[in-house]
C-alpha cells in the first residue's frame, strides 16, 4: 500500500520534474523508489528485528505447553515463598510469620533490622498504611501475579492433561485472596496484569468481596478438576474457609464434609527451593502475649503436643516443634481443619454434644502424644462464651503457625461480638518501641502507604474494623 | 551588451557547453532596470601578465608587482560556485572609483575579485545605479568600454578582471600543453606555523591539500599564469595568480589569516555537510589539530572541555584513565542517560560514559561497553577516549534536537561529530611528535581529628566529642589532627608520568591520497604504595616482593593506528576508506582510590603506630587488588560519493565499530594472608569478556535544482540503519587457592557466571529540503522517520520534524555598510529528536530458576517485568535562535544562541502500586525543560608583526526543570536526591535547621538543642548551571613564540561531600570535636547525621586549565634537522584552582551513572607539566 502511494507520488513528481530535466527526474524517482523500497523492506525483511536479550526467557518458549508448566512450577515456588518462606530480597515476613506476629502466635526477638520491620506488624500501627507493612502485601500480590500469568498460560497452552495444575493454580489464587481477606482491612485493591495484555490498576473491594473472589477461584478449581484429587480437596477446604469468614458456617461444613480425615496439603520447603523461615530466629513463639494471648509455650511445656516448642536458631529461642527445621513442611489445608470447620458449624447450631465429640475425636485421632479429652465443664456444660473460647483455642492450637490465627481472632470479634481489646494483645508491648509503647488496637493490617501513593484508585481502607 | 566570459568554460573545455548553457539560463533571468552613468569615459587596459600578490595577509616568496586581491569578508570568501555566480547585487554610487565599485560588487556577491590596482583606469570615478543585477552582468556594465572583462575563475569564488587583449595571449600559452609543478606551502599568518589540511585549487582543475608540514605538491600543472585559490578551516580564503614555468618546480608560500567564526565553515547535518551560513542552528567546531599540537590534551574529553559553550565535561577523578561525563544543554531525561552520540567519520560508534541508574549492561537494554561489568568500584571509563586526539582533525558538536533531528531516535542529547585526519596529495610528509611529562598532587586534604578525653568511666584516655563533654560523660583534654594523605611518608600520591609518541605519514597523488598515523601513550598515575605501607608489608611478608600493581596501581597504556585512504575514481566519483585500530590497558585502584581517601579522612587523627596515621585499613589493601580493563577497538568505514551531474550527488557510508573489552579483578590469597583488616579480606578473581559491535549504513541522495530569480533548491533523501549487538560473560570466584590466580583456582560466587546479550536496531529515513532565497536567506525543512527494535513490531514510525532558517541580514540593501559591523546573521531553528527506551523495556519478561517441586528438580519461569508495549522514545523538542556578528573585518565575532528544549514523554521507572506484585515499569510520563543561553566570542584585539593576540571567550547558562512528573515519583530512593516538579532533575534536598538554642549556655550544642524543619527544602542542582571559559593566545616575534592559556569557571552546582558526612559520622570532623567551634560549624557536625544533609555545598570554582609556551624552530634549525618545520612546547595543566569547597576538589564526580555529582573520595585532578616536540619532514 505504501509502495503504491509512493509510486503514484513519484509519477506526479516525475512529470513535474520533466519540465526541468527529464534525466534528473528519473534519477530522483529512482532514489525515492529505492528509499521507499528500503524503508518498506526494513519492516518486511526484519532489519529491525533482533534476538531477544539475555536474562529473559524466549517468549516463544513462554507461549508453549512447556512454558506454561515452567510457569506453574514458579507459581508453586512463589506460593511457598509467601506462605512461609521469604521474599527474594531476603526479607522473612511470610504470611505465616506476619499473621503470627499480628496475632498472639509470635513475638519479635529484638531490635535488629528485620525485627524492627516486623514490629510494625507486631504492633499493628495506628496509622493506616505504614510503609513497614509492605511485606507480605507485596509478596502476596507478587505471588498472585505469578499464579495469574500461569493460569493464563495453562488455559491457553496447558491442554487437558494439565487440568490438575490449572486447578491447583486456581486454588492457590483463591488462598491468596483468603490470606488478604483475613489479614488486611476492608477495602483493598487487586491490581492486575492481564495475561498477554496491559495492566489494570485495582480498585478497592471490601473484605466480603475478597472472600467472594476467593470462592470464585475455588469454584473454578472445582470445576476444572472434578475428581477427588488433592487439588479438588484443597479447593473445598479453601472454599469452606472463605465461607467461614463470610459467617456461612453451615455451608462451610457442607463443603468440607467429603474431605478425608487424613488429607494433608503441605507446602514444602527445602534445599534448592524456598526455606521455611518460620524456624528462623527473627521471632519466637509467644506466651500470653498482651494479656489476651494464648499460653502456647506453657501449654506445650505442659505436654500439649500441638504447641510444643524447642530452643533453636542463633538465639536459642522457642520455635514450634512442628517446624523442626527450615525444610519442614507446613500444611496449607488438611483434614483437621475440615473437621474443625464442621465442629464450629455444630457449635453455631448449638449441637453441643456433637460439637464436643467432634473436638474430642480430633484430640484422639490426630495427636501424636496423648491429649486429654475436653471436659464437659468446658464444652457442653460451659457458658456460651467459654464454648466459643474453647472452639477458637482448639483451632489456635491445632492450626498453630499455619496462618489461621489472625483471621480467627478477627472472626471472634466480627462473628462472636467480642471487643477487639478482649481478643487481640493489648497493653504494653514487650519491647516498648512502638509509637506509644502499646499494642495497636487495629485488628488487621493496612496496605502500605505506597499503595495509596501509587494507585490512583486507592485512598486507603474502607475501615479498620475486624 | 554583456561582456562576460565564464571562466570555467575556458578551463574545462569538456564542460563548456553545459556551463555556457547555465550562464545563459541565469542571464535570461536577470533583472531589468540597468542604468549606469559614467562621469568619465573609461579607456582602461589591465595587464594580466603579472603575478598577483595577496591581500594584506598574503605574502609570496617571489618578488611580485602590486596586485590587489580583494578578499571578501568572512561570509563571502568561500561561497560555492553556483550560489556565487547566481548572486544578485544592487549598488548605487554617485562618485566612486571603479575599483571601489568592483570591490563592493564582489562583497555583495561573496566572490573574490582580482585586478591590478596600478592600472589608472580603475581609479576613474563613476556614477552607477545597479538594481538587482546578476553579478556578472553588473561587472560587465561597470567595465563596459574599458577594454577589460570579468572572468569567473573555475574555483567558483574568484572574478578576475583582465585585459581583453591579453586574454588571447594567455590562452595560447596554456594551449602549448607543457607542464610545470607547484609546491605550495601554507602557513598561519600570525604564528607562521604550517596550516594542515588547506585546500588548494588551480584554475586548470588541479587540486591538492596541505599535509602536516603545510605543503602541497601539484604536478602537471599547465604552464602559464594560473589562478591559485587556497582555503582552510578557520582561515580567510585567498586567491592569487602564479606563473607556472615549463618543467620547473615553482615554490610559493602563502600566509592565511585567522578567520574567527567563519560562516563559510563546513558544518555537519544529518543530511550531509553544509556551509555554516546555510544552517539555522548553532554548533561548535573545535579545530583539534592546532589545539593538540600546542596544548596539554590527554584525551577527547580534555579537548572538548570549555571549548564549546553549553557542553559540560565533568571529570570522574584524577587518576589516569578516568572517564568524564559529557552533558550538552543540560540533563535531557530523568532515567535515561544524557550522553550525546558520537559519529566518527560517518561511523556511529559506542562512546557512552554512563548507563541508566540502577542498570548495568547485563540487565535490561544497555548495549554500551562502558559499563563496569564486574561491579568493582573502579571509576568508569569513557569510551570516547579510545580515540586518540592526535588523529583528529576536527570535532563538531551539534548541541540539541534542532541540530540533531536527522540523527533520529538517539540524538536528543546532541551529537559529537569527529573527523580524523586525511591524506593529501603530494610527496610523503612525515610528522613526528612526542611529549614527556610528569604529574603531581597539589590538593590539600582536610585533616582527621581526634579529641582526647578522660572520664572516670574509662581506664584509658579516649575520644570525647563536644556533645559527650557537654553531657558530662567525659572531659576533652586536647585535640590532635592528622591526615596521612598530606605527609610524605604516608601519602599514596607520588609523581606520575605521561609520555606519548606519535607518527604520521600522508601523501599521495591527485587520484589517491593516504594518511597513516600511529600513537602510543603511556601514563602512570600518581598513586603509589606509601612508604609506611611498604614497611608494613615487609613486617608481615619479609622478603616477599610487593606486586608491581600494588606499587603503582594506576596505569594507562594505549596504542592507536588510524588510516585514511581516499581515491578519486574519476571526476564524478570518489571513495574513502577509513579505519582505526586501538588497544588500551587501564588499571586503577578501586574507585580511583576513594576507599583510602575516605579512610584517611576518618583515620585516627594522629600518627599512630599501626599505619602511620592510617589506622589498620590503609591503602595497602586497596592497592593489593588489581582491577583492570583492556579494550581492543576496531572502527572502520567505507564512504563513497557519486556525482552524475551538477544536480545530483549520491553518497554512502558503511560503518563498523567493534569493541572487545576484558575486565579483571584479582586479589591473591598469598597477598592477604597474614594481614588483619577491619573487613576480612577474601581472595577473589573476576573476569568479564564482552564484545560490542555497532554496524551502520547510511545512504544519501542530494538533488540540487536552480530556481528562478537566483533561488536554488536542494533536496536530500537519506536512509540510515544502525544495529548494535552487545555480548559478554562474567565469572567471579573467591577463596582462590594459594599460588593460583586462575578462575578455576577458586569457588564460583553466587550469581556467577553471568551472560549478557543485548541487541538493538534502528532504521531511519530522512527527507531534507533547503531553499536558498536570494542568496542570503536559507530555509530548511526536514523530517526523519524511525522504526526500531525497541519500539515493537506494531509501533508506527516515529517522526521527527525540523525547520530552520538563516538570514544574512548584512547582505540586505537596507543594512548600513560600515567598517564596524561587517557581517550579521540571524538564525532560528526548531527540531525534534529522541532517546530510545531500553531494548527489553517493552517485554513482559521472565527469568529462569531451578527449583524443586514435590521433591523433583524442575525449571520454572519467574516473571520479572511487566513490560510496557506502549513505550515510545523520549521526544525532545527544541527551539533555538540567535545571531552571528562579525566586526572590524572579522577581527572579532560574537555568536549568541538561546534555546528552549523540552523532553516530552520522558521515561521514568514508574513505581507501581504493590498490588501489582512488581515494583515498577518504564513509562513515558515526565517532562524535562532545559532553557539556556550560549555566547561565544572570538577576536584579535592586537595584530602586529611583533605581537598578535587571540581571545576566545565562551559563556553558557542552563536552567533545568522537571516540568511534569507523576506525583508518586516525588521521592527517589536516595536519601537526599529527589525528583520534584518545578525543580531540577536530580536536585538535592534536605531538612532545614530552623532554630538552635544553647540551653545550658556551655557553648556546646547538643542534638536536642537543634530544631529541624518538618519537610525537606531544595538545596541545589547536582550539575553546574553556568560555565565561563577563557582562552587566549599571544603570538610574538612573527609567530616564533606563542603563549596560550585557558581558564574555566563553573558555578551553580551543589556538591554532595560524602567524605565530610562520613567523617562527622565517625566523629572525626573538627565540627564535633574542637572546643570553641562556632555554633554554625557545630550544627554542621551534628546535623550531618540527620536528614538535613549539611554536607551539601553550593559551589563554584575557577580552574586555570592550561598554559603552554611554543617555540617554533627557525629556518636554520629546520635546515640542520632537514625538517620542514619544528616546534617545542612547554605545557602545564591544572595550574590553579579557586573554590570555597570544603573538600579537595569540587569537580570530582564519583557517581558514574545518571546525572548527579557526588564527591565520594575520588582522586583530585593532578597538576601536569610536560614538554612536547613536533617535527615535520
Amino acid at each position: 500500500m505504501l509502495l503504491n502511494t509512493q509510486t503514484k507520488s513519484l509519477r506526479v513528481l516525475l512529470n513535474h520534474m520533466a519540465a526541468f530535466e527529464s534525466k534528473a527526474g528519473r534519477i530522483l524517482a529512482s532514489v525515492t523508489l529505492f528509499g521507499g523500497v528500503l524503508f518498506q523492506g526494513a519492516c518486511s525483511l526484519g532489519l529491525t528485528e533482533v534476538p531477544d536479550p539475555s536474562g529473559i526467557v524466549d517468549p516463544a518458549l513462554i507461549e508453549s505447553r512447556d512454558g506454561a508448566i515452567a510457569m506453574y512450577h514458579n507459581g508453586v515456588r512463589s506460593f511457598a515463598r509467601v506462605y512461609a518462606g521469604g521474599s527474594d530480597f531476603g526479607y522473612r515476613e511470610s504470611f505465616v510469620a506476619a499473621v503470627g506476629l499480628g496475632s498472639d502466635e509470635f513475638s519479635t526477638t529484638g531490635l535488629n533490622a528485620f525485627a524492627l520491620r516486623k514490629l510494625g506488624i507486631d504492633g499493628i500501627p495506628q496509622s493506616a498504611g505504614a510503609a513497614t507493612q509492605e511485606l507480605p502485601w507485596y509478596m502476596l500480590h507478587s505471588t498472585r501475579l505469578q499464579v495469574d500469568q500461569t493460569i493464563g498460560g495453562l488455559k491457553k497452552y496447558g491442554g487437558e492433561s494439565n487440568s490438575h495444575r490449572l486447578a491447583e493454580m486456581y486454588a492457590l489464587r483463591g488462598y491468596i485472596s483468603v490470606m488478604i481477606g483475613e489479614a488486611y482491612c476492608s477495602g483493598v485493591p487487586f491490581s492486575r496484569a492481564i495475561y498477554g495484555g496491559d495492566i489494570e490498576y485495582g480498585r478497592p473491594i471490601s473484605t466480603v468481596q475478597v472472600f467472594e473472589q476467593a470462592i470464585a477461584d475455588f469454584d473454578s478449581a472445582l470445576a476444572v478438576t472434578t475428581d477427588s484429587s488433592r487439588f479438588h480437596v484443597l479447593a473445598r477446604i479453601g472454599k469452606a474457609r472463605s465461607l467461614l469468614n463470610l459467617n456461612m458456617h453451615a455451608a462451610a461444613a457442607q463443603t468440607v464434609s467429603s474431605v478425608p480425615d487424613n488429607f494433608v496439603f503441605d507446602i514444602t520447603f527445602g534445599t534448592g527451593s524456598t526455606l521455611n523461615m518460620t524456624a528462623s530466629s527473627d521471632f519466637r513463639m509467644a506466651n500470653g502475649l498482651g494479656i489476651n494471648g494464648l499460653n502456647y509455650i506453657s501449654a506445650g511445656n505442659a505436654g500439649d503436643p500441638r504447641v510444643k516448642s524447642y530452643s533453636g536458631g542463633m538465639m536459642s529461642l522457642p520455635i514450634p516443634s512442628k517446624i523442626p527445621s527450615q525444610s519442614a513442611p507446613i500444611p496449607l489445608a488438611n483434614g483437621i481443619e475440615a473437621r474443625l470447620i464442621e465442629a464450629e458449624a455444630l457449635l453455631r447450631e448449638d449441637k453441643l454434644d456433637q460439637w464436643a465429640d467432634a473436638l474430642n475425636a480430633l484430640r484422639r485421632s490426630f495427636a501424636t502424644d496423648t491429649i486429654t479429652a475436653l471436659k464437659k465443664d468446658s464444652t457442653t456444660e460451659a457458658s456460651k462464651e467459654l464454648r466459643e473460647n474453647v472452639m477458637f483455642r482448639e483451632r489456635a492450637f491445632w492450626l498453630y503457625a499455619t496462618g489461621h490465627r489472625m483471621g480467627d481472632m478477627r472472626r471472634i470479634v466480627r462473628q462472636y461480638n467480642r471487643p477487639v481489646q478482649a481478643v487481640f494483645p493489648v497493653g504494653m508491648h514487650p519491647l516498648l518501641v512502638t509509637s506509644d509503647n502499646t499494642f495497636s488496637l487495629f485488628p488487621n493490617f493496612a496496605p502500605p502507604v505506597d499503595e495509596v501513593k501509587q494507585n490512583p484508585y486507592y485512598d486507603g481502607c474502607f475501615h479498620r474494623e475486624a | 551588451m554583456r561582456n562576460i566570459k565564464f571562466g570555467a568554460a575556458k578551463a574545462c573545455p569538456g564542460k563548456r557547453g553545459k556551463s555556457a548553457r547555465l550562464v545563459n539560463w541565469f542571464s535570461s533571468h536577470s533583472s531589468e532596470g540597468l542604468s549606469l552613468n559614467m562621469s568619465m569615459s573609461l579607456s582602461l587596459l589591465l595587464s594580466v601578465g603579472v603575478i598577483i600578490s595577496g591581500a594584506a595577509n598574503t605574502a609570496f616568496s617571489q618578488n611580485t608587482p602590486e596586485v590587489i586581491d580583494r578578499a571578501p569578508s568572512a561570509r563571502q570568501n568561500t561561497t560555492p560556485k553556483k550560489p556565487a555566480i547566481r548572486s544578485v547585487v544592487s549598488l548605487v554610487v554617485k562618485d566612486s572609483s571603479i575599483s571601489y565599485v568592483l570591490d563592493e560588487l564582489a562583497r555583495q556577491a561573496k566572490v573574490r575579485v582580482v585586478y591590478n590596482n596600478t592600472n589608472p583606469a580603475l581609479k576613474k570615478r563613476i556614477v552607477a545605479n545597479i538594481t538587482r543585477f546578476d553579478v556578472m552582468d553588473a561587472f560587465a556594465e561597470v567595465l563596459k568600454g574599458t577594454g577589460m572583462t570579468a572572468v569567473f575563475a573555475p574555483d567558483g569564488e574568484t572574478v578576475v578582471i583582465r585585459s581583453e587583449q591579453n586574454q588571447g595571449r594567455q590562452d595560447s600559452t596554456a594551449s602549448k600543453e607543457s607542464f610545470g609543478s607547484l609546491n605550495v606551502t601554507v602557513i598561519d599568518a600570525t604564528s607562521k606555523s604550517a596550516v594542515f589540511g588547506a585546500e588548494i585549487r588551480v584554475s586548470d582543475n588541479s587540486k591538492g591539500v596541505t599535509g602536516l608540514d603545510g605543503e602541497s605538491l601539484l604536478v602537471r600543472v599547465p604552464v602559464g599564469q594560473r589562478i591559485l585559490s587556497i582555503r582552510a578551516l578557520g582561515y580567510r580564503g585567498e586567491a592569487l595568480k602564479v606563473t607556472v614555468s615549463p618543467n620547473e618546480l615553482t615554490r610559493i608560500t602563502v600566509e592565511l589569516s585567522f578567520l574567527p567564526r567563519s560562516l563559510s565553515e563546513v558544518v555537519t547535518t544529518g543530511a550531509g555537510d553544509r556551509q555554516r551560513l546555510e544552517v539555522g542552528t548553532s554548533s561548535s567546531l573545535i579545530n583539534a589539530d592546532s589545539i593538540v599540537k600546542a596544548t596539554p590534551i590527554r584525551d577527547i574529553s580534555d579537548l572538548i572541555k570549555s571549548r564549546a559553550p553549553g557542553t559540560q565535561v565533568i571529570s570522574s577523578g584524577g587518576t589516569v584513565g578516568s572517564g568524564s561525563r559529557i552533558r550538552i544543554r543540560g540533563i535531557g531525561g530523568i532515567i535515561t542517560n544524557s550522553d550525546p552520540i558520537v559519529i566518527l567519520d560517518g561511523i556511529r560508534m559506542d562512546a557512552a560514559y554512563s548507563v541508566r541508574p540502577g542498570e548495568t549492561q547485563r540487565e535490561e537494554g544497555n548495549t554500551s561497553m562502558s559499563s563496569n561489568q564486574l561491579r568493582t568500584s573502579a571509576p568508569a571509563t569513557s569510551r570516547i577516549n579510545d580515540i586518540d586526539p592526535e588523529m583528529i582533525e576536527s570535532i563538531e558538536i551539534l548541541k540539541g534536537p534542532s541540530a540533531s533531528t536527522l540523527y533520529g531516535s538517539d540524538a536528543a542529547n546532541g551529537v559529537i561529530v569527529i573527523r580524523t585526519k586525511r591524506g593529501r596529495a603530494g610527496a610523503a610528509r612525515w610528522n613526528f611528535a612526542t611529549s614527556q611529562g610528569t604529574s603531581s598532587m597539589k590538593a590539600k586534604f582536610p585533616d582527621s581529628w581526634m579529641a582526647w578525653g578522660s572520664s572516670p568511666l574509662w581506664a584509658q584516655p579516649g575520644i570525647c566529642t563536644l556533645v559527650e563533654s557537654s553531657e558530662g560523660i567525659c572531659t576533652i583534654d586536647s585535640v590532635t589532627s592528622y591526615n596521612p594523605l598530606n605527609h610524605k611518608e604516608s601519602t599514596p600520591f607520588g609523581s606520575g608520568y605521561n609520555g606519548s609518541y606519535s607518527m604520521s605519514v600522508s601523501g599521495g597523488t591527485t587520484g589517491i591520497q593516504y594518511y597513516l598515523g600511529a600513537t602510543h601513550n603511556r601514563a602512570t598515575g600518581l598513586l603509589k604504595m606509601p612508604e609506611t605501607e611498604v614497611k608494613r608489608w615487609k613486617n608481615v611478608k619479609g622478603d616477599v616482593p610487593l606486586s608491581d600493581w600494588a606499587k603503582r596501581p594506576n596505569v594507562l597504556n594505549n596504542t592507536n593506528i588510524t588510516f585514511n585512504l581516499s581515491s578519486e575514481i574519476n571526476s564524478k566519483a570518489d571513495v574513502r576508506l577509513t579505519g582505526m585500530v586501538g588497544t588500551q590497558y587501564h588499571r586503577d585502584a578501586a574507585r580511583g582510590g576513594s576507599s583510602f581517601v575516605n579512610v584517611a579522612l576518618s583515620s585516627p587523627g594522629y600518627r599512630d603506630s599501626i599505619g602511620a596515621g592510617w589506622g589498620p585499613d590503609g591503602p595497602l589493601f586497596a592497592f593489593l587488588e588489581r582491577i583492570s580493563d583492556a579494550t581492543k577497538r576496531y572502527t572502520g568505514g567505507f564512504q563513497s560519493n557519486y556525482r552524475p551531474n551538477e544536480k545530483f550527488n549520491f553518497s554512502s557510508v558503511l560503518g563498523w565499530d567493534q569493541g572487545i573489552r576484558t575486565d579483571e579483578s584479582l586479589l591473591r590469597q598469598e597477598d592477604v594472608v597474614g594481614f588483619v583488616a577491619v573487613i576480612p579480606l577474601v581472595s577473589q578473581k573476576g573476569r568479564y569478556e564482552g564484545n560490542t559491535t555497532n554496524r551502520n549504513v547510511s545512504l544519501n541522495g542530494v538533488f540540487n535544482l536552480p530556481l528562478p530569480s537566483g533561488m536554488s533548491s536542494r533536496t536530500t533523501f537519506g536512509l540510515q540503519y544502525q544495529r548494535v549487538d552487545a555480548n559478554g560473560i562474567a565469572i567471579e570466584v573467591e577463596n582462590l587457592a594459594p599460588g593460583r590466580d586462575a578462575l578455576d583456582g577458586g569457588i564460583i560466587k553466587p550469581g556467577s557466571p553471568r551472560e549478557t546479550r543485548n541487541s538493538s536496531a534502528t532504521m531511519g529515513w530522512i527527507l531534507d529540503q533547503t531553499v536558498n532565497l536570494r542568496g542570503n536567506l536559507f530555509v530548511t525543512g526536514a523530517m526523519r522517520a524511525d522504526i526500531g527494535s525497541s519500539f515493537g513490531k506494531e509501533a508506527k514510525p516515529m517522526l521527527y520534524p525540523k525547520f530552520n532558517a538563516s538570514w544574512l541580514v548584512s547582505e540586505e540593501s537596507f543594512f548600513p555598510k560600515n567598517n564596524v559591523i561587517t557581517g550579521f546573521r540571524l538564525r532560528s531553528a526548531f527540531g525534534q529528536a529522541g532517546v530510545q527506551p531500553g531494548t527489553t523495556a517493552r517485554f513482559r519478561s521472565y527469568s529462569t530458576l531451578n527449583t524443586t517441586n514435590a521433591g523433583t528438580s524442575v525449571v520454572s519461569f519467574n516473571i520479572t517485568s511487566l513490560g510496557n508495549v506502549g513505550l515510545v522514545p523520549e521526544r525532545s523538542v527544541e527551539i533555538e535562535g540567535g545571531f552571528d556578528l562579525s566586526m572590524w573585518e572579522d577581527r572579532a565575532a560574537i555568536d549568541l544562541t538561546g534555546y528552549r528544549k523540552v523532553a516530552k514523554n520522558a521515561l521514568i521507572f514508574r513505581s507501581l502500586p504493590q498490588s501489582f506484585g512488581v515494583v515498577s515499569r518504564q513509562e513515558n510520563l515526565g517532562q524535562v525543560l532545559n532553557t539556556g543561553l550560549e555566547i561565544s566570542a572570538t577576536g584579535r584585539p592586537i595584530v602586529s608583526d611583533r605581537l598578535t593576540t587571540t581571545v576566545n571567550v565562551g559563556y553558557s547558562k542552563n536552567s533545568n526543570k522537571l516540568q511534569k512528573l507523576n506525583s508518586s515519583m516525588q521521592n527517589l530512593q536516595l536519601v537526599s536526591l529527589r525528583y520534584v516538579e518545578g525543580y531540577p532533575v536530580n536536585g538535592y534536598w534536605g531538612n532545614p535547621i530552623v532554630a538552635y538554642n544553647d540551653i545550658n549556655g556551655d557553648g556546646i550544642l547538643t542534638p536536642n538543642e537543634i530544631q529541624f524543619g518538618d519537610s525537606a527544602i531544595y538545596l541545589g542542582q547536582s550539575t553546574p548551571d553556568g560555565e565561563f571559559s577563557f582562552h587566549t593566545q599571544l603570538s610574538m616575534f612573527a609567530g616564533r613564540i606563542q603563549l596560550s592559556t585557558g581558564f574555566n569557571l563553573q558555578n551553580g552546582m551543589t556538591q554532595f561531600n560524602t567524605l565530610l558526612r562520613d567523617q562527622c559520622t565517625n566523629n572525626k570532623c573538627p565540627q564535633k570535636l574542637v572546643p570553641g567551634t562556632s555554633f554554625g560549624n557545630q550544627i554542621i557536625g551534628l546535623a550531618i547525621n540527620s536528614e538535613s544533609n549539611t554536607a551539601h555545598e553550593r559551589i563554584s570554582w575557577l580552574r586555570w586549565n592550561d598554559l603552554s609556551l611554543t617555540f617554533t624552530g627557525s629556518q636554520t634549525v629546520n635546515r640542520l634537522l632537514k625538517a620542514s618545520s619544528t616546534s617545542v612546547v612547554l605545557m602545564g595543566r591544572n595550574l590553579g584552582l579557586w573554590s570555597k569547597y570544603s573538600g579537595a576538589d569540587p569537580e570530582i564526580n564519583t557517581s558514574d551513572v545518571g546525572n548527579l555529582s557526588m564527591d565520594a573520595g575520588g582522586v583530585p585532578q593532578p597538576r601536569d607539566w610536560s614538554i612536547r616536540f613536533n617535527i615535520n619532514f
